[in-house]
């Protein structure tokens, strides 16, 4: 892997060759001031005063001794911390960890457990939390601070002697010579790794961090699987490192090397050497320092822009985005230098055929759309190819599978947004952002996902019509462009297209989706299919529509006109339509003028093969068509209450067809020349018979004397001989509902009496039987008048008295001297005029729920 | 022989705001209804293994908002699904009436490379609502198969009812894609079914 160089970080020195030697380096920030401490071999801890200058925006800093405090007797002082939020300082010398308070330098506690301890490591948030856990001999002592003193909290067992230990969250890392142990705090749970020549650990961030080993460093999850394919290469093997994200300081034997923590993606060694010859510590606070056994450098950060710059000019956009993204420092305008380096990324990964990364970038850097359409001139519309420039000549894009992929992502994602905006660029065109986004993505699935061309036609679409209709038209995509043409609402055009280029069917199915709002584009476009295949055109008018059903009154004469012999059809449907059935009479009296005229044309003498008889066959058993028309005919006439039968009886004829006639001078209460035809022109005295069961009616005025009207067609005919036999059955049979005076009128006198007799015999005995009821009830009724009569008088003979202390039972006032009362059955007395009133309600109350009753009853039988 | 590896299906639920997403998906992994409605914001999602054919499978199952003003997904939300799942309350008819935009719109955004036979499952829920009903059964299934046969289920947040058999199902047409992707079987070739292992400990 090739490294490149950078220019982060300037040493500054601010110590030199002091006489001690230096152990271990911090910092400590208090009140405004900074102070830096070195713990040396010699048991001392030195406080030096940090004196920052800022030279013309360049900050220099120098340290002076302030103090010098001896911790240790010659035992050295190994490791070092200050906790700036507790204003503690946590120390390991001899063998042991004492902390102290920093304000007056005085020892909080000596932490007992930690004898025998060689390193300690710290996991720490400041504000929130600060545990410690310690390595002594084969052991780990967890420690956490509770503002005053640190708690012992948990010991662990460990297979060795720990030689460096790092902790974060919940995590503490153990590196041994031979393996390292990832152990969980909170669950207990250790995971023991065997590796070799281990140099130390050390967590890059949450849940991973670096084994280095020699001059590598590999990246771990505290699962203890290898979190990446690649590793960290230093030059020497380091001794101590730091993480200052986005940096990595190593300290290794000839130099301070620092590196950019790679990006996952795209790693690569990014790196810088400062060569100060044998470092051991290093302290990365908000300042940083590095010390070798004499001597102590400041780490000065280059300003963050800089570095960035650097790294652009050196085409390393990824990584400036990555520094400028993860900076803790509050450099104004890193929102904008982000945007505009995203933006040359993009446009240089684009270059680089690298289409996924550089549609990321584009769209993290919110690209005008437009400027990214350009980059496949190809796809552009012909009149804004010279207009739109693309910045570097690109590659066949329109014809690159792995670049339209990306700009199909790219485009759908802009459709999600809101696109107000026009760019200049667009101006005087017919295009806006959302048709040109949407024409573009068109283009991009005909070359490379033609299935998705009906979905985007589905939905809200921008397309360009007639771009759109250009490409399609191009690529023979003709169903997709009646699609396209139907989104557009452009169904002239659609239809014009299917009539030329698809079956009828299509043109039936297209016309079937349409609804009332296009009733004149449906009756134009049907004409031809309804000629060209009129049994599926007729579906076009019957197919339920999510909408209103389209108009009858317009299809009907629309039928008439170019598919007479769909009418029937047509009616049938929209008078049996259970949901909804048209109750239109002009339209139920077109459906008998249909079943007519094609009765009609069968009956015709020359159609008929066999001669035939009106009335000699019932109608409706005639073989073939004719017997079902003339059933479903008779079946309507019977059941439609809609049709006009005055308008009807003209038009069917006289010499045939008896059936229907009857049915129509029937309905028109003509119940006499209906029986007339079933006597005389059927002979059907059963029909006739039965036509009177079911006509009967002695309440009404027409219809109490239908039996006494089919007698006298029986009888009274003209110059034909009379049917006395039926009309005396008849007569024997119903003589209950017909006018008996009246029948013996009809019945001419030569009829032997003897005929007559059980009719006579019949009507006597019932008329006798009549009376006798009639007596009996007239008798009972007038003992139960006497009987109310004698119970009245009974209650009139009662007496009240009315005294001083009787009160009325309505008002409850009392009676006073001749005032008018009233005397109650139950023996109570009231005033009249209470009396009166109470009497009125309840009349009013209970006429009241006679009429509510009666109402409901009315709901019943409606 | 192909490696049982531990497959991630990755599940997109989508309908009109109010359907029921939310408590199908709660009701599935968590065994927990609530009548309170509350409106998802964005997306979230739950995880919940399963055994589809002896094998152990986790299925990651994205609840999506329904309410247009909480839809924030790009489209890395909808790439890489491996089932999608359409939701309609069967009492709302314009929920049903929907069902074709949603899935329109899924696929356009998820750019699938076979949409014609891209797995989606359809599931009318809220039949314990008596006599509210307004889509048939019939209408719906008819309207599954003129998609292509998609599965359809008449589920129950509330009354748990077919709610686990929907979402086996969903698993395993989610995993016949994921499968179809990483070993494409060439046509006109027999696979010999694979013995199954004799069952020792399988851990949950």
């Amino acid at each position: 892997m090739s490294r490149i160089n950078m220019n982060s970080f300037d040493p500054i020195s601010v110590i030199d060759k002091i006489t001690q030697r230096i152990e271990c380096i911090d910092t400590w920030e208090y009140r405004g001031s900074k102070y830096l401490f070195l713990g040396t071999s010699e048991g001392h801890l030195l406080i030096y005063d940090v004196v920052e200058k800022n030279v013309q925006g360049k900050i220099t800093s120098s340290v002076m001794l302030k103090d010098t405090k001896p911790i240790s007797k010659k035992t050295p002082i190994t490791q070092m911390n200050v906790f700036d939020d507790f204003n503690i300082l946590v120390i390991l010398t001899d063998s042991e960890i004492r902390v102290f308070n920093l304000i007056n330098f005085s020892v909080i506690a000596i932490l007992q457990k930690t004898k025998g301890c060689n390193t300690y490591a710290y996991s720490y948030k400041a504000g929130e939390y600060l545990h410690l856990v310690a390595a002594v001999k084969k052991k780990l002592v967890l420690y956490s601070w509770d503002g005053s003193d640190f708690l012992e909290i948990k010991e662990y067992n460990i297979p060795d002697i720990a030689k460096n230990i790092d902790f974060r969250d919940n995590a503490i890392t153990v590196c041994f010579k031979k393996a390292y142990n990832i152990i969980n705090i909170q669950d207990g749970s250790a995971i023991n790794v065997e590796a070799d020549k281990l140099s130390f650990t050390i967590f890059v961030q949450e849940r991973e961090f670096l084994i280095v080993k020699q001059n590598m460093a590999f990246f771990i999850n505290t699962e203890g699987s290898p979190n990446r394919r690649h590793s960290m290469t230093w030059l020497e093997t380091p001794s101590a490192m730091a993480i200052h994200y986005p940096f990595a300081i190593s300290i290794e034997p000839k130099q301070v090397e620092i590196q950019i923590i790679p990006d996952p993606k795209d790693p690569k060694t990014i790196s810088q050497s400062l060569f100060l010859l044998g470092c051991k510590s290093i302290t990365v606070k908000k300042d940083i320092y590095v010390s070798s056994p004499t001597s102590v450098w400041r780490l000065a950060p280059m300003p963050l822009m800089e570095v960035v710059d650097e790294m652009v000019s050196n085409l390393e956009y990824e990584t400036a985005i990555n520094l400028l993204s993860n900076t803790q420092e509050n450099v104004p305008g890193i929102k904008e230098k982000l945007i505009k380096i995203k933006t040359k990324a993009a446009y240089h990964l684009f270059s680089k055929e690298q289409y996924e990364s550089a549609m990321n970038y584009f769209e993290s850097a919110q690209v005008d759309p437009l400027k990214i359409i350009s980059l496949y001139p190809g796809l552009l519309p012909p009149n804004l190819q010279q207009k739109l420039s693309v910045p570097f000549q690109v590659k066949d894009t329109d014809k690159n599978s792995q670049a339209l992929k990306e700009l199909e992502k790219y485009l759908v994602g802009c459709r999600k947004n809101k696109m107000t905006y026009t760019p200049p660029e667009l101006s005087n065109s017919d295009y806006d952002l959302p048709t040109l986004v949407d024409t573009t993505l068109l283009k991009v699935y005909i070359k490379g996902n033609p299935q998705l061309i009906p979905h985007l036609f589905k939905v809200k679409n921008y397309c360009h019509i007639e771009e759109s209709q250009r490409v399609l038209l191009e690529e023979k995509k003709l169903n997709e462009l009646v699609l396209l043409y139907k989104s557009k609402e452009l169904h002239r055009e659609a239809l014009t297209l299917l009539a030329k280029t698809k079956t009828p069917k299509d043109t039936i199915s297209y016309l079937c989706q349409l609804g009332k709002q296009n009733m004149a584009i449906i009756l134009e476009h049907s004409k031809w299919v309804l000629q060209k295949c009129p049994e599926d055109a007729l579906t076009i008018f019957t197919t339920e529509r999510k909408e209103d059903a389209l108009p009858p009154a317009q299809i009907i004469p629309h039928l008439k006109h170019f598919a007479q012999p769909l009418l029937r059809q047509y009616l049938e449907y929209i008078i049996n339509d259970p949901l909804n059935p048209d109750k239109t009479p002009e339209f139920h009296n077109d459906l008998v003028f249909e079943y007519l005229n094609a009765i009609l044309e069968l009956i015709k003498p020359d159609k008929c093969v066999v001669k035939r008889v009106p009335g000699e066959t019932i109608a409706g058993t005639e073989p073939g068509l004719l017997g079902v028309l003339r059933k479903k005919l008779i079946n309507f006439l019977e059941t439609s209450k809609y049709y006009l039968p005055e308008k009807m009886l003209s038009r069917f004829p006289f010499d045939d067809l008896y059936e229907e006639r009857a049915i129509l001078l029937s309905r028109i209460g003509r119940h006499e020349s209906a029986l007339a035809i079933y006597a005389h022109k059927l002979k059907n005295f059963q029909m006739a018979e039965e036509y009177c069961d079911r006509n009967y009616n002695k309440d009404s005025e027409d219809a109490k004397d239908v039996y006494l009207s089919l007698m006298n067609v029986y009888l009274k005919t003209d110059g034909v001989e009379p049917l006395i036999d039926p009309a005396l059955r008849l007569l024997n049979k119903h003589y209950r509902s017909i006018n008996t005076p009246k029948a013996l009128n009809l019945l001419p006198t030569n009829i032997p009496i003897d005929e007559l007799y059980p009719f006579l015999e019949a009507v006597i005995r019932d008329n006798t039987k009549t009376k006798r009821d009639n007596q009996i009830i007239k008798n009972l009724f007038k003992s139960e008048h006497i009987k109310i009569k004698e119970e009245l008088i009974h209650l009139r003979s009662g007496v009240i008295k009315i005294t001083d202390d009787l009160n009325c039972a309505v008002c409850g006032k009392k009676f006073l001297g001749t005032q008018a009362f009233a005397a109650q059955p139950n023996g109570t007395a009231v005033h009249y005029v209470c009396f009166k009133q109470d009497k009125y309600q309840q009349d009013r109350f209970q006429s009241q729920q006679q009429q509510q009753q009666q109402q409901q009853q009315n709901g019943y039988y409606d | 022989m192909a490696t049982k590896k531990k497959v991630l299906l990755k599940v997109i639920i989508l309908g009109d705001s109010g359907v029921g997403k939310t408590s199908l998906m709660n009701q599935y992994v968590n065994k927990k209804f609530s009548n309170q409605y509350k409106a998802t914001i964005g997306a979230d999602f739950l995880t919940k293994e399963l055994m589809v054919d002896d094998r152990v499978v986790t299925m990651q199952i994205w609840d999506t908002a329904g309410q247009e003003r909480f839809q924030s997904l790009g489209v890395a939300f909808y790439r890489g699904a491996d089932c999608c799942v359409l939701v309609y309350d069967v009492n709302v008819a314009k929920t049903f009436e929907n069902l074709d935009s949603w899935r329109d719109e899924f696929l356009i955004q998820a750019g699938p490379r076979d949409p014609d036979n891209f797995p989606f499952v359809v599931l009318g829920n809220k039949i314990d609502l008596e006599n509210q009903r307004v889509v048939s059964q019939k209408r719906a299934a008819s309207w599954c198969q003129s998609k292509g046969n998609i599965p359809y289920y008449e589920t129950s947040a509330k009354e748990a009812i077919n709610v686990e058999q929907a979402f086996q199902t969903i698993a395993r047409n989610a995993i016949k894609l994921e499968d179809g992707l990483v070993f494409p079987i060439p046509s006109g070739i027999q696979i010999q079914p694979e013995p199954t292992p004799a069952k020792s400990g399988v851990c949950c």
